[in-house]
């Protein structure tokens, strides 16, 4: 009587063992690196700062390779946040693909290419969750600047990265684009004939 | 224009014209529904409003291979004044345009300088016969007929030759539609009355169409009052570049408006009530038009611009005759006094005066731009919408186009390639109109039969499609290709599809290779992911200061470099694994890879990542294709030093390049089994084309280049790698421009020699340039292909494993006039479907280009190494999904059909960058377009678009072997817990069983032995 018993008893187990299998195979392990807590190694960020009294600006960085706070979120203003190592970040700009720079005066601007001593730059976390961050190179603080002519810029330098999306670009409305309009002096006004067969689809990118 | 509201009955499409039925009953018919459907003034604008489910590759918007209805009324038409010549001669009077010509033209007038139709009529016929027409308009000359403009005795010789013409066209079974006044008023009734100005007028044009219905109205069935009232009021009354030549009169023009409007009113009651019962004809007023597209859409502003555009050019005639027989409210609105009042007796006398919509449509009304009221808004020659707009104004009337066409220079002859696709254009969108929008058009004239005298260009434009020689004696009409074209469109009564539709059933087999293409992939040089090198210990924010402190003295052990480090190659797998391709063709950066150019400096960690890509990519069972070296417009893609020493024009170079190779396949060719050497080298000399020869120079060394490195290959490589190597050429086909013009075909084949046959000829033929090429260079511009060395030959003939082609879209060539730089020219057809950056989708071109490829280069295995389209869209791309559908189609057609041995197909191009023309799958930021899901359904049905299929390859042989190793690969760590968990069990369960098994044995030494026990404990008690 005992055997029969003490048989029966892992075969129970069965189902729920299948039942477990069947419920890990569902949810798949999660990315649990505590490495990877924001999100990535490499983070997109708005660099918003509140600190010079009324103002609210986001660091923003322009075509021309000027650096300035705006009051709204605009795709210039959306960073690419990458460790160089332990503490120290490059700081990217996604639209215009310029790194953000210090000149030695403390002025931001920038730069297409990067160079480690003025474009890398050390992040120190405060606890109300405001970052500082200071040149690599030569230790200033990165100050956004508050007016133009600010020489060198007293403005703000606490700063919260707002993790942000890269805005979506407008999709572009329905109907043909509407093309130039046609040469009616000409033989050929819709300007079908072209000299050159244009460049290789390979060779645009 | 698929949005039109479509107000029509369906019996109108019951009433067009049926092959037992003549022609004049049908529009009898016809005439009966118009009054059904009336429509009203400013419907119009919904022309110009614009659809919200507009897509480039709706049916409705493509170009439309279909023939016109049954019994489509085909002609082609003249002017009297343009072509007639003998103007002084055979007693015709003088008209107010010889006058003008001689006073205001200075090349025009004098000359025996004009087509002569009075003098060969038989050439005219002749030509007639030639393209097939159904009808022939024209026009009679007034002052040649009656030289002074008073009907009363006719000019004998005048009037022979009209009726020698009409019982030509009885003859031939050819329709006259003859014009009764084309702008040559007999100069006397401008001398005495002033012109149209007078309402004498009226009476006196009356009294002439009387004598012309009385002397030929037996054979004509088919009248047109005046051709283009606006022409006649506007450039003679305000521009004065009409005869009679006043300015600025803007009284004298509208009183010119009013009063051929109310003289062909009275022609036209005068011949329905005294004519038609015996004669039963139809008459109609020609009127004219130019087209307008509001600058913003969405702006009911400009839409209402462009209204009142229209309307105060064809709604000044339209709306009193077609219309409500008053003048259009926004014309009155913004004239006042200027414009004449019609009393509502007049009202009635001139509503609905036209038997059916006769409209022109052609240059003249878009000339000069500076005096069209533009209303700020663009011109647009846009024929379809036109006839909406005609539509939905007019009541939905049967329309006869009168005058259609373009122009083409003075120096061109006979090959007027322009002139065929604006008549394709203009006559498919005709078609469309008739097949879609159900307007109900019945009759087409081509402007014009003959070359002749061109209004106020004089002679310096052509609009006939048979050339004609002005300074000759015997003015010899010779077809144009445009002639060619209209006849062959006549013959099938439309557009019979180009290419044959009837598909193979057949799928690619299950190891093609389904790819995608990317462009240079720049190497990350620094790993993203420092924790993994850094071997310190930290602590953080000890003292407060938030920072991180080393410990010092603890090392700890780094983890060895792994491809994870790498984000970007993360993302990159990521697109590839949603692609669902089975292999990935990526190309290298040169000057990462060898900073200086020289094997001593390379980049280790380069080439680490490069690795990194590959070994990635194939754990997705995605094989890569490397190119070695892509460069494009931004960046030449050669290592500086390099660059700097003269780049390709250095021979150095070439060797450079061998090492390169040389070490690109020593570090990769464990992994990688096809490789290709160079893409487009062929496309490269855009960028050395300073001079010719350095084009040629470049090229030379970058073949000499490729067959270095592939010798390479060959004899170091290939026994342990077993791969295959080539180099990628721009292969766009060429069509001729003009199918009629052996020059064009020619300038087709020069164009192929030079796209392709350049660098496929040494490889995979002769070692050497083809001759053809050769010689065509030095005839043309004296320059000079680079000659091989018999060692250099060598090396070249036969160093390439298969054929790698880039094909985009497909070329029409025109040759080049004479004196120009280049010798061949391109044309962009303007009716087929084609993307911002202008490639056309012809998909029959990839087909066409691979069956001239295995003609010429023999039976190899060949790969589309690039095939794509730049699409606006950024989430629907549908042009890139009708483009993928449609190529890779003729693809399998060609494997199929033509047993061209296809191996892969990649597509172009995984990622778009921003603002460059947009091809990507992905776009810049990685957002995954809909042509992405569109194309792993294609790569899964094998090429077939078709939802029914299901998955055909998805089993491959090589994971059907191996499924238990790919699920212990990806369930890793399920595994390992289930393990765990199960071990666990085990032991548990072991435990419980050994533990009763104990408690049993007990239990049983218990029961055996109890006696004995007591016996012995009874024994030691007592």
């Amino acid at each position: 009587m005992g055997w029969v018993r003490a048989q029966r008893q892992p075969l129970g187990w069965v189902p729920v063992l299948a039942l477990l299998l069947g419920a890990c195979r569902a949810l798949p392990v999660p990315d649990s690196s505590p490495l990877l807590q924001f999100g990535g190694q490499v983070r997109q960020r708005y660099l918003y700062t509140d600190d010079a009294q009324e103002t609210e600006a986001h660091l923003e960085i322009r075509a021309d390779g000027s650096v300035v706070g705006s009051a709204h979120r605009s795709p210039e203003g959306l960073l690419e946040l990458k460790a160089l190592k332990p503490g120290v970040i490059q700081i990217l700009g996604v639209r215009t693909s310029r790194f953000l720079c210090q000149r030695p005066d403390g002025r931001l601007y920038g730069s297409l290419r990067f160079d480690p001593e003025a474009c890398s730059f050390r992040e120190l976390l405060l606890e109300d969750g405001y970052n500082v961050y200071r040149s690599e190179a030569r230790g200033l603080p990165l100050r956004l600047p508050p007016g133009p002519g600010d020489l060198p810029p007293r403005g703000p330098a606490r700063f919260l990265p707002l993790p942000g999306l890269p805005p979506a670009p407008p999709e572009p409305p329905g109907g043909p684009a509407p093309g130039p309009p046609p040469d009616v002096g000409s033989s050929d006004p819709l300007s079908m004939l072209w000299p050159s067969p244009g460049r290789s689809p390979s060779y645009t990118s | 224009m698929n949005g039109f509201a479509s107000g029509t009955d369906d019996s109108s499409r019951d009433t067009m014209p049926t092959g037992a039925l003549p022609r004049s009953v049908m529009l009898s018919a016809c005439i009966l529904l118009q009054t059904v459907a009336p429509g009203s003034s400013g419907d119009g604008t919904a022309v110009w409003s614009k659809n919200p489910n507009y897509s480039p590759v709706n049916e409705t918007q493509l170009f439309l291979y279909d023939t016109f209805p049954e019994n489509f009324f085909w002609g082609v038409g003249t002017g009297a004044f343009q072509v007639e010549g003998s103007w002084e001669a055979e007693g015709r009077g003088p008209s107010i345009w010889d006058s003008f010509a001689r006073a205001h033209l200075r090349d025009a007038s004098g000359a025996n300088s004009s087509s002569d139709s009075y003098i060969f009529l038989e050439k005219d016929l002749s030509a007639l016969d030639f393209i097939g027409v159904s009808f022939y308009q024209f026009s009679i000359s007034w002052p040649r007929l009656f030289p002074d403009g008073i009907a009363a005795v006719a000019n004998a010789k005048g009037l022979r030759y009209y009726n020698a013409l009409l019982d030509a066209l009885v003859l031939r079974d050819i329709q006259p539609v003859v014009t009764l006044y084309h702008w040559d008023l007999p100069l006397a009734l401008q001398e005495k009355y002033g012109g149209w100005k007078s309402e004498a007028l009226i009476d006196i044009f009356n009294d002439y169409a009387t004598y012309c219905f009385r002397a030929f109205g037996d054979r004509v069935k088919y009248w047109i009052t005046i051709h283009n009232p606006y022409l006649v009021a506007w450039h003679g009354y305000e521009t004065g570049m009409h005869a009679p030549g006043e300015k600025g009169n803007l009284a004298a023009v509208y009183a010119v408006g009013h009063n051929l409007i109310k003289a062909h009113s009275k022609v036209w009651h005068n011949y329905n009530l005294n004519f038609r019962p015996h004669q039963k004809g139809w008459l109609s007023i020609t009127l004219g038009s130019h087209w307008i597209e509001p600058n913003r859409p969405e702006n009911t502003m400009d839409v209402l611009r462009c209204q009142q555009s229209v309307v105060s050019v064809l709604g000044w005639f339209a709306s009193p005759i077609h219309g409500d027989g008053d003048y259009p409210e926004l014309m009155k609105k913004q004239l006042l006094s200027v414009l004449p009042l019609f009393s509502e007796a007049e009202k009635e006398e001139v509503r609905g005066t036209a038997d059916f919509f006769a409209f022109s449509f052609g240059p003249n009304n878009f000339k000069p731009q500076n005096t069209m009221a533009k209303m700020g808004q663009n011109v647009s020659l846009n024929l379809r919408e036109v006839l909406n707009w005609i539509k939905l104004e007019y009541g939905h009337p049967w329309i006869l186009i009168t005058e259609n066409g373009w122009f083409t220079d003075s120096h061109v002859k006979t090959e007027d390639t322009t002139a065929i696709y604006m008549m394709k254009n203009f006559l498919n969108q005709v078609l469309q109109a008739i097949r879609f929008d159900e307007i109900r058009v019945f009759g087409y004239t081509a402007w014009s039969l003959l070359d002749g005298f061109e209004w106020q260009d004089g002679y310096t434009t052509r609009r006939g499609l048979f050339y004609v020689d002005f300074n000759s004696k015997q003015k010899e009409r010779r077809p144009k290709s445009s002639a060619h074209y209209y006849k062959q469109i006549i013959r099938e009564n439309g557009f019979a599809p180009k290419e044959s539709t009837s598909h193979v059933r057949g799928e690619f087999p299950c190891d093609f290779s389904w790819g995608v293409t990317e462009s240079v992939l720049k190497p990350e040089l620094v790993a993203s992911s420092p924790q993994f090198t850094d071997p310190h210990l930290y602590v953080w924010n000890v003292t407060g200061n938030r920072l991180l402190h080393p410990v010092a003295g603890v090392k700890l052990k780094t983890r060895p470099g792994q491809c994870t480090d790498f984000v970007s190659i993360k993302r990159q797998v990521a697109m590839l694994a949603r692609m669902k391709v089975t292999s990935f063709r990526f190309a290298l950066d040169w000057p990462s890879i060898l900073p200086t150019g020289n094997l001593s400096t390379a980049n280790r960690q380069a080439l680490r990542y490069y690795r990194c890509v590959v070994s990635e990519s194939l754990k997705l069972h995605i094989s890569p294709m490397v190119t070695l070296y892509y460069p494009t417009h931004g960046h030449p893609g050669l290592p500086a030093p390099l660059l700097q020493s003269g780049g390709w024009l250095n021979r150095a170079t070439a060797t450079a390049f061998r090492d390169y190779a040389g070490l690109c396949f020593q570090e990769l060719g464990d992994l990688v089994k096809l490789w290709i050497t160079i893409n487009e080298p062929n496309r490269l000399s855009d960028t050395y084309n300073r001079t010719g020869n350095d084009t040629y120079r470049a090229a030379h060394h970058l073949l000499l280049a490729h067959a270095l490195a592939w010798r390479l290959y060959d004899r170091r490589h290939r026994r342990a790698q077993r791969g295959a190597v080539s180099l990628a050429l721009h292969a766009d086909w060429a069509e001729p421009a003009n199918p009629f013009a052996d020059s064009h075909r020619q300038a087709a084949e020069r164009f192929l020699q030079l796209e392709i046959a350049w660098f496929a000829e040494p490889l995979f033929k002769t070692g050497d340039y083809p001759a053809a090429m050769r010689d065509d260079l030095a005839s043309r511009s004296g320059q000079r292909l680079p000659r091989f060395t018999e060692q250099e030959r060598r090396l070249v003939r036969g160093a390439a494993d298969f054929l790698a082609l880039n094909h985009f879209t497909t070329r029409f060539v025109v040759p080049a006039r004479q004196g120009a730089g280049r010798d061949v020219q391109f044309l962009q057809d303007i009716t087929c479907l084609s993307s911002p950056s202008r490639l056309a989708v012809l998909p029959w071109g990839q087909r066409k280009v691979l069956s001239w490829v295995r003609s010429r280069y023999g039976d190899r295995d060949v790969y589309i190494t690039a095939n794509g389209i730049d699409d606006p869209a950024l989430e629907n791309d549908q042009l890139r999904k009708y483009y993928l559908e449609k190529y890779v189609q003729e693809a399998r057609q060609a494997y199929l059909v033509d047993k061209v041995k296809i191996k892969g197909y990649y597509a172009f191009k995984l990622t778009e960058e921003k603002l460059k023309p947009r091809f990507g799958f992905f776009t810049s930021d990685f957002k995954a377009k809909s042509s992405v899901q569109f194309y792993n359904k294609l790569i899964s049905n094998g090429g077939f678009p078709s939802e029914d299929n299901s998955p055909r390859c998805s089993e491959t042989p090589r994971n059907t072997e191996c499924t238990v190793c790919l699920f212990l690969v990806q369930k890793k760590p399920l595994i390992f817990f289930g393990c765990c968990f199960f071990s666990t069990l085990v032991l548990l369960l072991s435990i419980t069983f050994f533990h009763r098994r104990k408690r049993r044995k007990f239990w049983k030494a218990e029961n055996l032995q109890p006696i004995p026990l007591k016996k012995s404990h009874k024994k030691v008690l007592s």
